[in-house]
C-alpha cells in the first residue's frame, strides 16, 4: 500500500457540505475532519445498533393499553 | 402508569430509543448512567407529552429533555463523571470487531476529554446528523454558538486522536521530523 503526502487516504462520502473552513487555522484540515467525522461515525453506529434494554420497551408496551398502574 | 398515547407518538418513541441511549451513552461514558438517563427522559417526555408540538420531530424533543437531564446532573455529581477508563464497550451486547475496538476505545476516551458542551455539539452534528440549527435547538444556544463549538470539538478530537497525519499517513510523520529538525524552534 502506498501513501500519498497530500491527497487524502480515499474518497470519503462527504454527506456535509456545510464544513467549510471558516478559519485559516482549520483550512489544511479538511481531510483529517473528515477522517475523525468517519470515526465517531462509526463508533456512533456500533453503539446504535445495542439492543435496548428490555425496561425501555415494556415501559412503551405498557402505554399501549393505558389501564395498567404500574408506575 | 396510565397514560395513553397516539399510536404515531408511540411509534416515534420506540424509533427514537436507540438514538437517545446512544447520545445519553456517548455523553455520559457510562452505561449505567446513560440507561438512568434515558429512563428519566422517557418518563419526562410522558408526562409532558401534552407540551410536544405535534408534527415536529419528537426525536429532537426527546434530546432536548436528555441534554437538559444531563446538564443539571452534570452539575450535581461533576465529579463521578471523567471516566475514561470506564469500560462501558465491554458491556455492550454488541461488540465491535477487533481492529474496530481500538478506534472504537480511543475515540470514546477522546470525547470524555471534550468539555460536556462540545461533546454534546459534536455528537448531534457530527454523530447522529442534526442541521446546526435543529442541534443549536436542543442545546438552547445560537447557531454560531453550535457551529465553533462543533468545530472545536473536530480539532480537538483530531489532536487526541493524532489524526493530525501522524498515524494514518506514517511517511507523513518522518517528513514532518526531518522538517522541525531542519527549523529548530
Amino acid at each position: 500500500m502506498t501513501f500519498s503526502l497530500t491527497g487524502s487516504a480515499g474518497p470519503i462520502p462527504s454527506r456535509r457540505p456545510s464544513d467549510q473552513p471558516c478559519d485559516p487555522k482549520t483550512a489544511p484540515l479538511p481531510p483529517v475532519q473528515d477522517v475523525v467525522g468517519e470515526r465517531l461515525r462509526a463508533v456512533y453506529s456500533q453503539i446504535l445498533r445495542d439492543p435496548i434494554p428490555q425496561r425501555f420497551v415494556e415501559l412503551l408496551d405498557r402505554l399501549d393499553g393505558g389501564t395498567e398502574d404500574r408506575a | 402508569m396510565s397514560v395513553v398515547i397516539e399510536p404515531a407518538v408511540r411509534d416515534a418513541m420506540y424509533a427514537a430509543l436507540p438514538h437517545l441511549r446512544a447520545f445519553a451513552i456517548s455523553l455520559t461514558g457510562s452505561l449505567d448512567r446513560a440507561d438512568d438517563l434515558v429512563q428519566e427522559t422517557l418518563l419526562r417526555a410522558l408526562s409532558n407529552l401534552d407540551r410536544f408540538e405535534r408534527g415536529t420531530n419528537l426525536q429532537a424533543w426527546m434530546f432536548t429533555i436528555l441534554r437538559n437531564l444531563f446538564h443539571s446532573d452534570y452539575r450535581k455529581r461533576r465529579r463521578e463523571i471523567e471516566d475514561p477508563e470506564g469500560a462501558f464497550a465491554e458491556k455492550l451486547a454488541v461488540m465491535p470487531e477487533q481492529g474496530a475496538k481500538l478506534d472504537f476505545d480511543d475515540m470514546r476516551i477522546a470525547l470524555t476529554k471534550l468539555s460536556p458542551e462540545q461533546r454534546e455539539a459534536i455528537l448531534l452534528v457530527g454523530a447522529e446528523g442534526l442541521t446546526y440549527e435543529e442541534a443549536a435547538v436542543v442545546c438552547g444556544v445560537v447557531v454560531g454558538t453550535i457551529k465553533s463549538r462543533v468545530n472545536r470539538a473536530r480539532n480537538r478530537l483530531a489532536e487526541l486522536l493524532q489524526l493530525d497525519g501522524a498515524d494514518e499517513i506514517g511517511p507523513d510523520r518522518l517528513v514532518r521530523a526531518v522538517l522541525e529538525t531542519r527549523h529548530p524552534g
